[in-house]
């Protein structure tokens, strides 16, 4: 089975902007109900990315501060890992142990790059129908 | 807040969404998560950071 994700980070109702690929995920922290985020799903991107205060609202470990490089430029950024559940229709897909980046400060959205992600679904960006799908990969 | 609000004064900020309504927004990310639990405890919404506006480019 397909998931079907329709472009667009807000409802419709609310801006006329310029829709982009994005997906509805749970992120599950420690010791911390799970949040349900809009992320962005960006092909471009090595790693996932989300914002120091999520994490931190998330309670994640959080690796030594590095610098991180991207076309905006360079942020500091902590390595660190966390389980993101994808659903859609009567599907339910839990990751586990996804590498992700947590950037310094609250300025960046939340993105889904492909370390650990891609690997997992087929992603399709219907740029067209303004779609983004994911199709589950069989695990080896 | 409610559905009227203007998306303009939204830019770059962080925003709770229920039922395609927008109960909080702000900077900080775990002030305004603190604030609609505590509207809604029972409730699931949803965290999302509105665009500025142009293109998306990082």
């Amino acid at each position: 089975m397909t998931l079907s994700f329709k472009y667009g980070i807000l409802p419709d109702k609310f801006t006329n902007d310029t829709k982009k690929p994005v997906i509805k995920i749970t992120l599950h922290g420690r010791n911390q109900m799970p949040i349900d985020v809009i992320a962005l799903v960006d092909s471009g991107a090595d790693v996932s990315l989300i914002p120091k205060g999520l994490a931190d609202y998330l309670n994640l470990r959080k690796g030594k501060k590095e610098i991180s490089k991207g076309i905006g430029g360079e942020i500091g950024i902590w390595n660190s890992s966390i389980n993101i559940t994808v659903r859609g229709g009567h599907e339910r897909h839990l990751l586990k142990n996804i590498p992700i980046q947590i950037a310094e400060d609250d300025n960046f959205p939340i993105i889904i790059g492909r370390s650990g992600f891609f690997e997992k679904f087929k992603v399709t960006i219907d740029e067209k129908n303004k779609r983004l799908n994911l199709k589950r990969n069989q695990e080896p | 807040m409610d559905k009227s609000i203007s998306i303009n004064k939204l830019r770059g900020k962080w925003v709770i969404i229920l039922d395609e309504h927008i109960i909080e927004s702000g900077e900080d990310i775990q002030e305004i998560i603190k604030k609609a639990k505590e509207k809604y405890p029972t409730k699931k919404f949803v965290l999302a950071k509105v665009p500025e506006e142009g293109t998306l480019i990082y």
